[in-house]
């Protein structure tokens, strides 16, 4: 079970990138600008967010002005768990 | 359980620079009782220890903060020593080799190569890359 | 950093790790097997050595296992035989399960 941290927006090439290679057991983790695709409404997102595998960065989405759009909001301490709870971890940015 | 965590991104890197990111992931696993086997910089990330730096009032000195997390926890830290040569981030003997005034390199990190990666990669059990 | 990232594969592959190495999105243009540097190409014309002559020492390094997206060869219009080093080209899935079977994965 991959965890994917996502660092770019959507408007990056590393957003289809991650987004194309996430496995059905994966997650996703949004930081920094990555939390922009919590604004999209792409089919890849909405799967993610259904199967609660989506998480952001509280803070990252707080100064961005992005809420959570039924993904779960965390913290460092949170993020710090789920790289616990998921290996490898595959960096996009 | 023991970490690595290689960071890419300088402080001023990109648009996003994700260098905040790491430097606020690696407190927050040692808060929870984790250990850092080694923090190695590589890339732009050369330039979070770069002691020349001068951040602008009202931001977050990067540098200030790693050193500080570095050395209160004494944390193994490796600088990249190609990356930094490349991007001007030396010690005060590399710069005496490559006849440059002085040496930039912030507080007690090693410039040292890319075995040290290496390593930390097999030896850790989770691996962290910031970019 | 496409040359730092290829160091970093060289020093792994020096140093014996089992590894495979994964040419994704624009870092396929790496292996663009016509790309001209150092001795044919005025040398105030590019800032870097020979890129493609670095990348083609990974299998003196031990690395075989040279992967690219056939998902991404498409988005380019680029065909296999245009690459250096015949990397094997998987689509998406068959790349999840390439990443979700390695302890570590490095990212440049």
């Amino acid at each position: 079970m991959t965890i994917h941290i996502l660092s770019k927006s959507p408007q990056h090439a590393a957003y289809k990138s991650c987004l194309q290679h996430v496995g059905p057991q994966d997650i996703v983790m949004l930081i920094n600008d990555g939390v922009y695709a919590l604004k999209t409404t792409d089919a890849a997102v909405q799967e993610l967010l259904d199967d609660n595998r989506l998480f952001a960065l509280q803070h990252d989405a707080t100064v961005r002005g992005v809420t959570a759009n039924g993904a779960s909001l965390i913290d460092e301490a949170g993020f710090v768990a789920l790289t616990c709870e998921h290996s490898p971890s595959q960096s996009w940015f | 359980m023991l970490f690595t965590l290689v960071i890419h991104s300088g402080p001023y890197s990109q648009t996003s620079s994700t260098s905040l990111n790491a430097l606020n992931f690696a407190k927050a696993l040692l808060k929870e009782g984790h250990t850092i086997h080694r923090l190695f910089f590589y890339g732009d990330g050369v330039f979070n220890l770069n002691a020349q730096m001068v951040t602008p009032q009202g931001e977050i000195d990067l540098p200030k903060a790693w050193h500080t997390l570095i050395e209160d926890h004494s944390i193994d830290s490796v600088v990249c020593i190609a990356a930094g040569a490349r991007r001007g981030v030396l010690n005060d003997s590399e710069a005496k080799r490559h006849q440059k005034d002085s040496g930039n390199l912030l507080g007690s990190s090693d410039l040292s190569g890319l075995g040290q990666l290496i390593e930390a990669a097999a030896t850790s059990e989770r691996v962290i890359t910031f970019g | 950093m496409g040359r730092e990232g290829l160091e970093a594969a060289l020093a792994a592959g020096a140093f014996d790790q089992n590894m495979a190495i994964l040419f994704l999105g624009e870092a396929i243009w790496q292996l663009l097997s016509t790309q001209q540097t150092a001795s044919n190409v005025a040398s105030d014309h590019h800032s870097q050595k020979n890129h493609l002559k670095m990348t083609n020492a990974l299998p003196l390094f031990g690395i075989d296992q040279i992967y690219t997206s056939q998902d991404d060869l498409n988005d380019f219009s680029l065909q296999l035989e245009e690459l250096a080093l015949s990397p094997t080209a998987l689509w998406p899935s068959e790349l999840t399960a390439l990443m979700s079977n390695a302890k570590t994965i490095l990212s440049f």
